[in-house]
């Protein structure tokens, strides 16, 4: 009991474990913040094994591992992927857009000689940082970039063996021979709807005369349903967030099989104007995840929501996540970032609208030089655990502490924890009571495990 | 007073993968294909 024979939990060099509430009749979690590590205790024995020998023995075993596993995906990852504004402009003016209003509407365009100029640039950095046959992908993203599309998709056919592209856009311009030329490239479409109703959707998503685009994006949606590179976005708002549960009804039924439903930034003030209150969004965004899970029992087709799965894999393989927004540092400025209609350079289009993040410019500086400025390495250092109250925080790698952009739009600074800090703990709870379920595989795309190794602590 | 012992087993679930150099990050733009080859 005195000596040093038996490490202790809480105390010297012995595990720091802390205990959370799921929610779940059975189970407690007990989470060993700094490794992400955690085991689901059944409730009437969470003392024993917080007090007894086998859990921090068996996890000090592993300490070393856990660590270097979230170490790898928290730093040491290459940068290898760009988001690309072709265009400041956007034919729509939705209320949340973390672009400034001005420039969306007067702003100007690349031509498709500097676009290609900048695509160059880019080949060039990746191709020096990144190992032999690794395709770093690059999202034209917006603003409308469809709006400078001869641009765009000269850049996909000259660079198209080299990139993976994607082009996210409200698909106003998006007819047919876009969809065949973007299809026959292999390229990722992502589309936005914010509603399973046009009186839901448009309250957000709007023409500058306060037209709605519902329709138009219903049937492109429905014209892209199996193409494997379809990426559907929800931005999740007060004005949108009580209909999610819907929503997950209109997509399953239409075969959608991958969505992201991401609850608004309040960089800008309209987003701010715009975000839900936090205790509904988490009824709904829970109910909507709910009645996924209901509808693949029923059916056996899947619809995954993509930012909980990912959350749902920072739990169960820290370094098998694809999006960096739960995690800090986040992925701004160290796993990707985003080039603007002027080539100016920024770590995520959420710093795009503040020029104060911006590193400099792509026509003019190098990039790995932009990646050192002190614009980017704020952001690629601000950790949670160095935050208040992350620091003390269970679930602050389960979270990240987000954004960063929106922290900063809030606070004047990086150093704070999200806006929407509940919500987030509320989620992280709630995947947890998710596992504890036995609804792991069901909220996660198929394959998962693929290529991991599993690390068995008990 | 004795406790009751619970029939639940616990849980605990953690995979690694090792660095390839082409990890997949990103935002809130989720590439259809964008993960670890």
């Amino acid at each position: 009991m005195w000596g040093p024979s038996q490490a202790f939990v809480n105390a010297g060099a012995g595990p720091h474990f802390d205990v959370l509430e799921v929610g779940h009749p059975d189970y407690v979690a007990l989470i060993n913040a700094d490794t992400a590590f955690w085991v689901l205790s059944p409730r009437a024995e969470a003392l024993d094994y917080l007090l007894g020998g086998e859990l921090p023995k068996t996890y000090l075993e592993k300490e070393k591992k856990l660590a270097g596993d979230l170490e790898t995906v928290r730093f040491k990852l290459l940068t290898s992927a760009v988001y690309f504004n072709p265009t400041e402009r956007c034919n729509l003016d939705c209320g949340y857009c973390y672009l400034p209003r001005e420039a969306r509407r007067t702003g100007s365009d690349m031509d498709p000689a500097r676009l290609l100029e900048a695509l160059a640039k880019l080949k060039d950095f990746f191709v020096g940082t990144l190992p032999e046959g690794a395709r770093p992908q690059l999202v034209f993203h917006g603003s409308e970039p469809l709006l400078a599309k001869d641009a765009v998709f000269q850049g996909i056919e000259k660079y198209g063996d080299y990139f993976r592209f994607g082009v996210q856009t409200n698909t106003v311009l998006l007819d047919k021979a876009a969809v065949d030329f973007l299809k026959a490239h292999g390229a990722g479409i992502g589309i936005s709807i914010d509603g399973p109703t046009a009186e839901v959707a448009d309250r957000t998503r709007r023409t500058w005369g306060g037209s709605g685009v519902f329709a138009q994006t219903v049937k492109v949606l429905e014209e892209l349903i199996g193409y494997p590179g379809l990426n559907i976005i929800t931005t999740v708002t007060k004005e949108n967030v009580r209909h999610l549960p819907e929503l997950v009804d209109f997509f399953h039924e239409r075969g959608v099989t991958n969505a992201l439903f991401n609850p608004v930034r309040g960089t800008q003030l309209g987003g701010r104007n715009l975000m839900p209150d936090q205790t509904e969004l988490a009824h709904y965004f829970f109910g909507a995840l709910d009645r996924t899970f209901e509808l693949y029992e029923k059916t056996g087709r899947k619809l995954v929501i993509g930012n909980f799965a990912n959350l749902l894999l920072g739990l169960v393989a820290p370094g098998a996540r694809r999006l960096m927004c739960d995690i800090s540092p986040c992925g701004g400025g160290r796993c990707f970032f985003a080039v603007g209609a002027g080539g100016e350079v920024a770590p995520c289009s959420e710093f795009l609208g503040l020029p104060e993040f911006h590193g400099g410019n792509l026509f003019t500086d190098s990039v790995k030089d932009l990646l050192a400025t002190p614009a980017f390495t704020q952001v690629t250092t601000r950790m949670a655990e160095n935050l208040e109250p992350c620091k003390r925080c269970a679930v602050r790698h389960f979270c990240g502490a987000p954004c960063p952009a929106e922290v900063y739009a809030f606070h004047g600074t990086l150093n704070a924890a999200a806006p929407m800090c509940d919500f987030y703990a509320a989620q992280a709870r709630y995947a947890f009571k998710v596992i504890a379920d036995g609804r792991l595989d069901a909220l996660l795309w198929d394959g998962w495990k693929d290529g991991l190794e599993e690390i068995v602590v008990m | 007073m004795a406790k009751d012992k619970s029939t639940k087993k616990p849980i605990s679930i953690r995979y690694t993968c090792a660095p390839d150099g082409d990890q997949v990050g990103l935002s809130h733009y989720l590439m259809a294909d964008a993960k670890k080859k």
